[in-house]
């Protein structure tokens, strides 16, 4: 038996019964062989160290406690919320509705105003747009050609636009 | 005991089958987490993290192997996953060894033993925590847990004839960490038994 095969022998040995022969090829490996010796000084030491690990206790209700933390992942979570936040999550697909129902009013009804605007209407009529503003354009005091432009920019101010 | 029977309970939401299987396994599981991180307070956490998950991952069990070896399972791969986490090289100084577990009043003598014992533990779970994390896991199992070959074998599904060879390459690595404190240990048993 040579080292390599002693030192699988000695943890052998350290866990079970080892057969009459094996044993004393063992032992004689030993008795001849101080670093063999030792190393199984050695392994017997780390054995002893490991199995006195201490083991202790868990905690108070430990059983307890894993349920209750068990029952608060279980819970929903609205059901931690106060009241004003339950009233809230209510009111969300509520006030979506409303919503829904605003814009889709805002597509699907006609509108009020249907009417051509003054372009689209002059255009209409065969008439060119342009020539209205003419005579905005062809102002040579600067001043009267500024605020007839300013009227002139609010079609719905036509009543108070100032006549070329 | 079959556990079967709680399992299949605790699968249709009975709640008092699960705690009953929690009472069953806390000391396993807690013994094992301790084994790994050597702080009751951890371990306690751990152990109640294990159980969390087990609850959340019961429909997964298959009946396919006991539910003992499987929450060992989990609770190994769980356990892994912490220490990967916080680091596995973590030094542990003697610092951390509570000095509140010396009472005044013992005798000066039994004082500084049970300091020798604290620090010789505290040298091998730093010792085991340095180690690859399989040979770590399998050490554990096997020499501080005391599990057998088979259980170990199935919990971290490997074959009996690795485990063997696993456990072999791991307490020869642990030995070369530690073989000076060991030979002198050692040497200090052998003189006081003459």
């Amino acid at each position: 038996m040579n080292c390599r095969q002693t030192e699988r022998w000695i943890l052998k040995s350290l866990e079970s019964e080892i057969d009459s022969s094996r044993r004393r090829d063992g032992d004689e490996h030993l008795a001849a062989c101080p670093a063999c010796r030792s190393l199984r000084t050695e392994y017997e030491a780390l054995r002893g160290r490991l199995k006195a690990f201490p083991e202790g206790e868990p905690g108070p209700f430990f059983a307890r406690r894993v349920m209750a933390r068990i029952e608060v992942l279980e819970r929903p979570a609205s059901a931690d919320a106060p009241a004003w936040q339950k009233w809230c999550l209510r009111a969300i697909p509520i006030s979506l509705f409303l919503i829904g129902l605003f814009i889709g009013g805002l597509v699907f009804l006609p509108s009020a105003d249907d009417g051509w605007s003054r372009s689209e209407a002059l255009l209409l009529d065969g008439s060119n747009p342009l020539a209205e503003t003419t005579p905005y354009f062809d102002e040579t005091k600067i001043d009267d050609k500024n605020v007839m432009i300013i009227f002139a920019a609010d079609e719905r101010m036509a009543n108070r636009r100032p006549r070329p | 005991m079959d556990d079967r029977p709680q399992v299949e309970s605790a699968l249709r939401g009975d709640r008092d089958a699960f705690e009953a299987l929690v009472r069953k396994y806390e000391t396993k599981v807690y013994h094992l987490a301790f084994s790994f991180v050597q702080d009751p307070a951890t371990a306690d956490d751990l152990a109640q993290d294990i159980f969390v998950k087990i609850y959340g991952s019961l429909s997964k069990f298959r009946f396919d192997s006991e539910f003992g070896t499987w929450l060992y399972r989990v609770a190994v791969n769980h356990i892994k996953d912490h220490l990967r986490k916080i680091g596995r090289r973590k030094e542990i100084s003697l610092q951390d060894i509570d000095e509140s577990r010396f009472s005044s009043e013992d005798p000066v003598r039994a004082r500084e033993a049970e300091r020798e014992d604290e620090r010789r533990r505290a040298a091998v779970h730093q010792a085991l925590q340095s180690l690859p994390p399989k040979y770590n896991m399998i050490l554990t199992l096997r020499d501080v847990r005391g599990l057998s070959y088979e259980e170990v074998a199935r919990i971290l599904k490997i074959s009996p004839g690795t485990v063997d060879s696993r456990l072999f390459r791991a307490r020869r690595l642990l030995r070369k960490k530690m073989a000076p404190a060991l030979l002198s240990e050692g040497r200090a048993v052998e003189g006081g038994e003459q």
